[in-house]
């Protein structure tokens, strides 16, 4: 009887220390996967799961970044730094302020799942990001999620969410605002003195905008006298910009032509679609009001 | 009415399969061939491991040697891409299987960094360029640090 208690309590014993030897090599112990992030700080060994645990977080962050790549930089920027009059800021705004804020209001769900959410389902009204900063978007954000009407799946939702929690253990090191705010089409604002060398020095893509960016220009307008790409030549505008639209002035008439270009169409060749132009409406997001002075400057000594 | 309707699934499916044999261009065969969407093939870039996979732009048509001593697999890997274009060098191929002198340019960038710097997230951009083209192929795919392909083998 007694060897038989001896070797039950041996057999239960031999249970525990092989489970807490599964448990330690194979990475499940909870404090185990704390210490493993995708981006976080990685444990000194790995355990088998939590390498395969890793891996299947860095798939999904792969297949979020194609996918942010293919549907968000538009609006978001490559890196989530939000595009002046298209989109906020996500990265870092949405997590050193944002999600404080809502947090701050009694929000009761997770950053993840708000992230989520708002992937997912989209915002049902106009974003007031940096509203105080003159920042205006064209429209709400739309619904990805096929569940809402969007395109995407719902594990394409999850790749997402999860490349955009992925900036987050580096959201306090970047600033927050917009970086860059561009003239759009604001008509109003008021255009400095141009510096003409400096406005063919953009043309050229010897130097960029001030967000960074290059001028697109040449790739449709040609300096050329009759050679059209997509636009017309720009090849003696100088001589011409003053006298195109009655009442406009040569500055007018290039500003109106860069930051409105569906006002006036060039007549003789295929440059609209029915009454939009086809050049983009959008170029004044990347360019200061300098940017499109010099620019400005540079195209009316084109004689 | 029914033998009709299992023909037309009959023939449906047969020209589903790969006997039938309907190619996509070959720089899309190409770009196929070094980053698949799913299960690595055996000239993918994910075969070496992400400390390999220098950052740096990189023309097939002309590998720097310095590379070969850096990172030996990533030469290796994209000596293999020229071999892949190579293979639709062939004059005896018709003209749009062809990729008269072709090239990739393939550009690692280091996209996202952990708060030691580090870099944990990599895009990679292929750029494939023949005589003749009406517009580049370009195709891109993001690789994590964690995603240990090698566990695919």
């Amino acid at each position: 009887m007694s060897t038989r208690i001896f070797i039950g309590v041996m057999l239960f014993l031999l249970i525990f220390v092989v489970v807490g030897y599964v448990l330690l090599t194979e990475g499940l112990l909870d404090v185990q996967q704390k210490e493993l992030s995708p981006i976080g700080p990685r444990g000194p060994a790995l355990g088998r799961m939590q390498t395969f645990k890793a891996g299947q977080d860095g798939r999904s962050i792969e297949n979020g970044a194609l996918l942010f790549q293919d549907y968000c930089t538009s609006c978001h920027g490559d890196k989530g730094e939000g595009v002046p009059g298209k989109g906020p800021q996500l990265n870092p705004y949405l997590f050193t302020t944002r999600f404080p804020e809502l947090r701050a209001a009694n929000y009761p769900n997770s950053l993840r799942n708000f992230v989520k959410i708002a992937t997912a389902g989209g915002r049902p009204d106009y974003s007031t990001y940096w509203a105080n900063k003159g920042e205006t978007y064209a429209a709400p954000m739309q619904t990805w999620s096929q569940f809402f009407g969007g395109p995407l799946r719902d594990d394409q939702i999850e790749y997402v969410t999860d490349y955009i929690m992925s900036w987050e253990a580096l959201a306090k090191q970047l600033p927050v605002g917009p970086v860059f705010v561009g003239i759009g089409n604001n008509l109003a604002a008021e255009l400095p003195a141009g510096d003409a060398a400096r406005g063919q020095r953009l043309w050229n893509k010897e130097e960029n905008y001030a967000s960074g960016k290059p001028a697109p220009c040449s790739a449709c307008h040609s300096l050329q006298a009759g050679q059209t790409l997509v636009g017309p030549s720009l090849a003696g505008l100088g001589a011409r910009a003053a006298t195109t639209v009655p009442d406009q002035d040569a500055v007018a008439y290039v500003r109106r032509a860069i930051q409105a270009p569906s006002e006036y169409i060039v007549p003789g060749g295929n440059f609209a679609a029915g009454a939009n132009s086809l050049m983009p409406g959008n170029l004044g997001n990347d360019m200061s009001p300098q940017d499109l002075s010099d620019l400005i400057a540079f195209l009316l000594t084109l004689r | 009415m029914s033998f009709f309707s299992v023909g037309v699934i009959v023939i449906l499916s047969f020209m589903g399969t790969s006997a039938y044999l309907v190619q996509p261009p070959p720089e899309t065969e190409v770009g196929f061939e070094f980053m698949r969407p799913e299960r690595l093939g055996p000239h993918d870039i994910r075969r070496i491991s992400f400390a390999e996979m220098l950052p740096g732009a990189y023309d097939t048509a002309a590998l720097d040697e310095t590379l070969k001593a850096d990172s030996p697999r990533l030469h290796e890997k994209l000596e293999e891409l020229q071999h892949l274009i190579e293979r639709y060098q062939n004059p005896n191929l018709a003209p749009d299987k062809q990729l008269t002198n072709g090239h990739a340019i393939v550009k690692i960038e280091d996209w996202l960094k952990d708060e030691a710097g580090l870099s944990v997230l990599r895009r990679v951009t292929l750029t494939l360029e023949w005589d003749g083209m009406a517009q580049p192929f370009v195709k891109t795919i993001f690789v994590h640090r964690d995603a240990i392909y090698s566990i695919e083998e």
